[in-house]
């Protein structure tokens, strides 16, 4: 009886190698398309991220209005006030969220441990009465894992001179012209530097001796 | 009978399998390719993105309490990102009289990226409404 020549152990043995060879070249290329895949997909939130928070501040800062904030001891409008970390100014929500008309929205950059700092913005109502402002909901963070960051100011102060940029915004009567927010994030995405031009100016109206649509302050 | 079998028996050559590997190596090749190039659109997504983002703040803050003035100017946002912005008068619909109060002003601004040799670049417009001389009446226009 013939025998049914089979494969020899060492061609065998070679298929299995050339086999193996061939699987961990295929196996290492999917690895890396995936972690590819992966790490581009968080670049790409981090983005949109960093994008739609300088859309909402850039609508928000732009919106700001002149309404008054709290007096001074005189017993003149603060309108705004700014400092390298916080800043607080009126502006009404978009459309879909805005049913509430104006609200007081405060800007701030917190510690937020592990994570690095946060952005943060929180929102109040300012009843028509001239009560003092109601919380509304709670913090909303619009961005975190910042390593560091500052806001800063430029306008025109009450006398109509040029007030350079600087860290904070000494006169609370009037609106800064520009603000500018500054970040560093962790990780490898920036934070371009976001510029608003604010377009209501006050400090214009009451220079030029026109009165200013105002609330009513207890 | 017999020679049937060892005919079906016959295998593949070494030379088929070497076809065979190589055939799948080329696919594999290409597949990869495809995957490096929308990982490279990705980033070339995201730098666009980036360079919007310094776009906008630049010609929304450009001449903010300042008067315009025509003339080209240019400067860096970061290390990466460089900018060039050319002012000129706009008079597409004809000449501005020369006591209009107020003059339109074309803002280009061209954002420039990568080697300083073959750079890539993102070109963004706007238009300003300034006064003649600059004398600070400055308004927006839509971008």
């Amino acid at each position: 009886m013939k025998r049914a020549a089979g494969f020899t152990l060492l061609e065998v043995l070679a298929s299995l190698v050339l086999l193996a060879l061939l699987l961990i070249g295929v196996y290492s290329g999917i690895r890396t398309a995936t972690h590819s895949v992966r790490s581009g997909t968080v670049a790409i939130e981090r983005l949109d991220q960093i994008r739609s928070a300088q859309q909402f501040l850039r609508r928000e800062l732009a919106q700001s209005m002149a309404q008054p904030i709290s007096l001074t001891e005189h017993g003149e409008p603060i309108y705004f006030t700014g400092s390298a970390n916080e800043m607080r100014y009126v502006a009404p929500l978009p459309g879909y969220l805005g049913k509430l008309g104006q609200q007081l929205q405060r800007l701030q950059l917190v510690d937020g441990g592990a994570d690095g700092m946060r952005l943060e913005l929180s929102l109040a109502l300012l009843p028509p009465d001239g009560q003092p402002p109601k919380p509304l909901g709670e913090t909303q963070v619009l961005l975190d894992h910042i390593k560091n960051g500052s806001f800063s100011y430029s306008g025109v102060d009450k006398q109509g001179g040029a007030a350079p940029w600087s860290a904070a915004w000494a006169d609370g009567r009037l609106l800064p012209q520009l603000v500018r927010i500054q970040l560093q994030l962790q990780g490898n995405v920036g934070w371009p530097q976001l510029e608003v031009p604010l377009r209501v100016n006050p400090a214009q109206a009451v220079l030029r001796g026109m009165p200013v649509p105002n609330r009513r302050l207890r | 009978m017999n020679r049937l079998r060892s005919g079906s028996q016959q295998g593949f050559s070494l030379l088929e399998v070497i076809a065979a590997i190589m055939l799948l190596a080329i696919a594999f090749t290409g597949l990869m390719k495809v995957a490096g190039a929308s990982i490279s659109l990705t980033h070339n997504a995201a730098e666009h993105s980036e360079a919007a983002m310094y776009a906008r703040s630049l010609l929304d803050s450009a001449f903010v309490g300042e008067s315009i003035k025509s003339g080209s100017s240019a400067g860096r946002f970061n290390q990466q990102y460089r900018w060039q912005l050319d002012v000129t008068p706009w008079n597409q619909s004809g000449t501005a009289a020369p006591d209009a109060p107020l003059h339109l002003y074309q803002l280009d601004l061209n954002v420039l990226w990568g080697p300083s040799a073959h750079p890539r670049s993102a070109h963004f417009r706007t238009l300003r409404l300034g006064g003649p001389d600059g004398n600070g009446a400055n308004a927006q226009a839509a971008p």
